[in-house]
């Protein structure tokens, strides 16, 4: 036997030795200590650790804990059997519930924040006018333009698509001429349909493209009552006095499905 | 013929649980010694000690339905719970241990040694100066020599506690029965040791 192999068995031998059981097994490592002083105080070493350790355990195989400590945990069993504690179903419930009320009060504050988040958001993101516009939100809905226009002379933007396209999109319309035509005339007719009063009351231009572009009003549209500045008559070249400039005036916008506007008319 | 047997571990757990006090005085005096001296062995201070005893039966009157016996023992489970609040004092509260890594410091009151390291030792010398050996070793090896030597667990029950491998705790237990030969060696010898060869080839 070598040296790291006692090594190895050395506290196994000391504790064997220890509790008499030293079988033969060990014999080889017996006669290892007789002839190497190292090894045999390495076994002395272990035996005393042994007997170090058995002297401990001796003297505090003795040593409890006060009997205060098991006084204070009767106390606390007490109390906890008497608060009902130990059906553990309703601890655990309990615990759930207080969770669920905080979850719910976090979902809340969160909702409360986001909302107020999205309000002042929306406040701030909202464009001033730049025109001194006041939409009178009279929308007219589809299903009431039915009526013909009656004598509206009517342009049709899928006719005249390609000669439309090829003018300048920002030409001002300088000639107050009738250009909506037979396609819109079902739409057009709305404005005159809303009430039989007010278009008996009201003087109206005919309806003037505000778009080059071809509007498809088979899928819908809708009239909008709005207020202008006698300027944007003038811009669609219409006689406009100098002096009453600065005066609103009504008009129905008329806007394509996709909810651009089309053809604007003025309202007196 | 007396056929009465002393109720398991489990059943006073269970009639603890539900509600029963004469269960939990039966639990705590039959475990409440093996809790406590482990705590003791670990950091040194009695009422340290006992605060730990009394923090693992708490745990074991809120928890212990949580206990599965599948898993290992309930003494070892008792463990465990004590050993995790001991580490945790220890780290806060290290005033508790006076950790001197300096094995000729741990040697206090042993005097020369005529045929081993505590033969010239009163009883009671013998005693404090492994005690304090122990208590000088790093918690690691420190948990193994209390759990394996003086609380006599087998490897497989003290892997179970300290969570690693048994051969972990083989290692580690063979590392502090070194280390603790090394602090109880007299100080004189253990100069002379440098010069001793360190193995012989016979």
């Amino acid at each position: 036997m070598k040296c790291q192999d006692f090594e190895n068995i050395a506290r196994e031998l000391a504790y064997a030795e220890n509790h008499n059981a030293a079988p033969n097994i060990y014999s080889e490592a017996r006669a290892h200590v007789d002839d190497c002083e190292s090894c045999a105080l390495r076994l002395a070493d272990e035996r005393e650790l042994n007997r170090g350790f058995r002297a401990v355990k001796a003297e505090t195989n003795q040593y409890q804990p006060s009997p205060e400590v098991e006084e204070n945990l009767r106390q606390s069993f007490r109390e906890t059997v008497s608060a009902g504690a130990y059906s553990e179903v309703a601890r655990t419930a309990a615990r759930g519930q207080a969770w669920q009320t905080y979850g719910l009060a976090a979902a809340a504050a969160i909702v409360v924040l986001v909302f107020t988040v999205a309000l002042v958001r929306s406040r701030f993101a909202a464009p001033t006018p730049q025109t001194p516009q006041r939409v009178e939100a009279r929308v007219i809905p589809e299903n009431n333009l039915k009526a013909p226009m009656g004598n509206a002379e009517v342009f049709t933007p899928s006719k005249k698509h390609d000669e439309l396209a090829r003018a300048p999109r920002r030409k001002r319309v300088r000639s107050p001429e009738p250009v909506i035509h037979e396609a819109e005339s079902s739409l057009l007719s709305a404005a005159n349909t809303t009430s039989a009063d007010e278009r008996e009351a009201e003087i109206a231009t005919e309806f003037v493209a505000l778009s080059s572009n071809a509007a498809n009003f088979q899928d819908g549209g809708q009239i909008v009552r709005v207020e202008l500045s006698r300027s944007a008559m003038a811009s669609l070249g219409f006689p406009v006095n100098v002096d009453r400039f600065g005066e609103r005036v009504k008009a129905d916008v008329l806007l394509s499905a996709d909810g651009f506007a089309r053809a604007i008319r003025f309202v007196q | 013929m007396n056929t009465e047997t002393s109720p398991s571990d489990l059943e006073l757990l269970q009639a603890m649980l539900a509600g029963d006090e004469e269960a939990l005085a039966a639990l705590y005096r039959r475990r409440a010694g093996d809790v406590h001296r482990f705590a003791l062995h670990m950091c040194g201070s009695q009422s340290l000690a006992e605060d730990v005893t009394q923090e693992v039966f708490m745990v074991l009157m809120r928890e212990g339905r949580t206990f599965d016996p599948a898993k290992g023992s309930l003494p070892a489970f008792l463990i465990g719970v004590a050993r995790n609040h001991v580490l945790r004092r220890l780290r806060r509260e290290r005033f508790y241990v006076s950790l001197d890594e300096d094995p000729t410091n741990a040697r206090e009151g042993v005097s020369d040694r005529a045929s081993g390291p505590l033969d010239s030792l009163s009883r009671n010398e013998t005693i404090e100066s492994v005690r304090k050996s122990i208590l000088t070793l790093p918690e690691r090896y420190r948990e193994v020599v209390v759990l394996c030597e003086l609380q006599e667990l087998s490897y497989l029950e003290a892997a179970a506690i300290l969570g690693c491998a048994v051969g972990t705790v083989r290692s580690r237990l063979h590392r502090a029965r070194v280390l603790l030969i090394e602090k109880l060696r007299p100080a004189d010898e253990r100069e002379g040791a440098e010069v001793k060869p360190a193995r012989c080839f016979a």
